[in-house]
């Protein structure tokens, strides 16, 4: 893009649209001296970030958290998790939760027919969830995203 | 056979998923400028608050039941209708969107209907009633009397859930019929069905005659996968201030027929005949409504030529001394771009056509990147004084990396 200098140069313009227009139809793959690349045949889609880390995309989400009760789960404040609500809550997942109209998030252990919410960090307890709460599980977290720099 | 799913409160559902806060109270959503009511939660369904109730009426009446007002959030409502609906296409069988929150399904075995419902609460978070008959017209019977409570409706003895219908509430029969029918002596869906077939052609035309039949378990509505493209766009809003200056109003249709113009490329349509309109406060002595068509030269989706014919019509419409309320552009003779007719007489500058084309792709693709709105025409304002009001409206939970549910852990 052919780019157009303002009096303050704090505007940048640019041109949107070739200057040279032709209408002669055009190649995908550049041919040189009539030769085709080796590599042609070879040549696959770039790698989609999606592809890997959603598996149901009408039932993923993403969920900013704040807070370190996940720590040692590797899960710290600021990141972003993927919530898959398709997935079965099973014992040892970590799971999105509505306790009592809040949203929680912690590794769900099923023992004896009851259901404890266990946090990652010895600074917090965990929580025994009885028929009396108001409690239900949102979707089950299958990645998480922490920014390394 | 026919399930007919549908969303139950959709708008409002949508907003407790993310805040399940708000099922705790009874809770509404607010048409664009909080003007009134759009969508209730069951509880203020069962304070008996109307549909289209307006906010300044009801306020008081809110405040003192602890009813929760929010403003749409059509972003966010937009987006959890396509997971309900990408949903649905997992069942990998014919599929119908009928509208934001309704969609037809053929399916062969009726017991699916507890599987699609539990699959789509699962998965979206949105409770859904399903209605299974014969016909499409039965499932929308079956799905009123799925969404009492029972949460999925099979109809297989039609006459048990038509005798106590009132025909009114027969799809495709509706309130413009009822006097008639009463007078009649019909009053119940099982007494219309049971009526003769040449006397129904005569007081309800074909159309009626088919949704007659239709209760009678034949089906005869088209199935539609692929509806035919839409034969008017109208892009209009309401001001949140009395709009008295031109300059004002040119901002403001200069905006609905950029939208508009934007509308049509996303679905690849071209636009014949544009009108504008604009009217006053209704509830004002003074009210004055006025309208302006225009056949333009060359059918065309361009943000610049429909502006710049709209705003060409709102010169000669524009009149001092009122304060405008609303105002809009709608666009008909709707066909699809690439099937465009040239005309004999408009002069067709190639080059020139093909520029525009091209800045209106980067304009759509620099706007589809960075935010809806990013760039537009200067004549759209900066600061528009127009601008709806959205008091209360939640965040894109889904739709903007800037706006994701935060949750404290």
């Amino acid at each position: 893009m052919k780019e157009f200098k303002t009096l303050d140069s704090k505007l940048k313009i640019y041109r949107t649209f070739s200057e040279n227009e032709s209408d002669l139809p055009l190649f995908l793959a550049t041919v040189e001296a009539g030769f085709p690349s080796p590599a042609e045949d070879y040549v696959e889609a770039r790698l989609d970030l999606n592809k890997l880390l959603i598996k149901h995309p009408a039932a993923t989400f993403f969920v900013r958290v704040q807070g370190h009760s996940m720590r040692d789960a590797n899960i710290h404040d600021g990141d972003v998790i993927v919530v898959d609500r398709a997935l079965t809550p099973t014992c040892g997942k970590i799971v999105v939760a509505v306790l009592n109209g809040e949203f929680t998030l912690k590794r769900i252990k099923i023992e004896k027919e009851s259901l404890f919410l266990l946090p990652e960090n010895p600074d917090f307890k965990p929580i025994r969830i009885t028929s009396e709460m108001d409690f239900e599980i949102w979707g089950v977290v299958t990645y998480i995203v922490h920014k390394a720099c | 056979m026919y399930a007919l799913i549908d969303c139950n409160n959709f708008y409002a559902s949508c907003e407790e998923l993310f805040n399940p806060k708000l099922k705790k109270n009874p809770l509404v959503v607010l048409s664009n400028n909080d003007g009134c009511v759009i969508a209730r939660s069951k509880k203020s369904k069962d304070l008996k608050i109307p549909m289209g109730a307006p906010l300044f009426k009801w306020r008081d009446f809110f405040f003192r039941h602890n009813v929760a007002t929010l403003s749409s959030n059509f972003t966010l409502y937009a987006d959890m209708s396509a997971r309900v609906i990408a949903t649905l296409e997992e069942f990998a069988l014919p599929l119908e969107v009928y509208s934001i929150d309704e969609s037809f399904l053929k399916l062969d075995d009726p017991r699916m209907g507890a599987e699609i419902r539990q699959k789509v609460m699962q998965w979206t978070g949105i409770p859904v009633s399903i209605g299974i008959a014969k016909t499409k017209t039965l499932a929308k019977v079956a799905n009123k009397e799925a969404k009492k409570g029972a949460g999925v409706v099979i109809i297989q003895a039609i006459d048990d859930h038509l005798k106590n219908l009132p025909v009114e509430e027969i799809w495709g029969i509706g309130g413009r019929y009822k006097e008639k029918l009463h007078s009649y002596g019909i009053r119940t869906a099982l007494e219309l069905k049971n009526c003769d077939d040449t006397w129904i052609r005569k007081k309800l035309t074909v159309g009626g005659l088919r949704t007659v039949w239709e209760l009678r378990g034949i089906s005869s509505i088209d199935w539609d996968p692929d509806p035919e493209i839409q034969k008017s766009l109208v892009y209009s809003r309401s001001f949140s201030n009395e709009i008295t200056k031109k300059g004002d109003l040119h901002e403001a249709i200069s905006s609905f027929a950029a939208g508009a113009a934007e509308k049509l490329r996303r679905h690849d349509l071209i636009a014949g005949h544009l009108t504008i309109f604009m009217n006053s406060n209704r509830f004002k002595e003074d009210y004055i409504s006025a309208s302006l068509s225009y056949t333009l030269p060359r059918a065309t989706n361009d943000t610049m030529q429909l502006v710049k014919e709209a705003n060409r019509m709102l010169h000669h419409l524009y009149k001092e001394g009122y304060g405008y309320k609303r105002a809009g552009v709608a666009l008909c003779d709707i066909s699809q771009a690439p099937l465009r007719q040239l005309d004999l007489f408009a002069s067709y500058d190639r080059t020139l056509n093909k520029r525009s084309e091209n800045l209106m792709k980067s304009l759509d693709e620099i706007n589809h990147r960075y935010g809806r709105k990013t760039l537009h025409l200067a004549a759209e304002g900066l600061t528009p004084r127009w601008k709806p009001l959205s008091k209360n409206k939640s965040a894109a939970y889904t739709t903007d990396w800037d706006e994701l549910p935060t949750i404290k852990i």
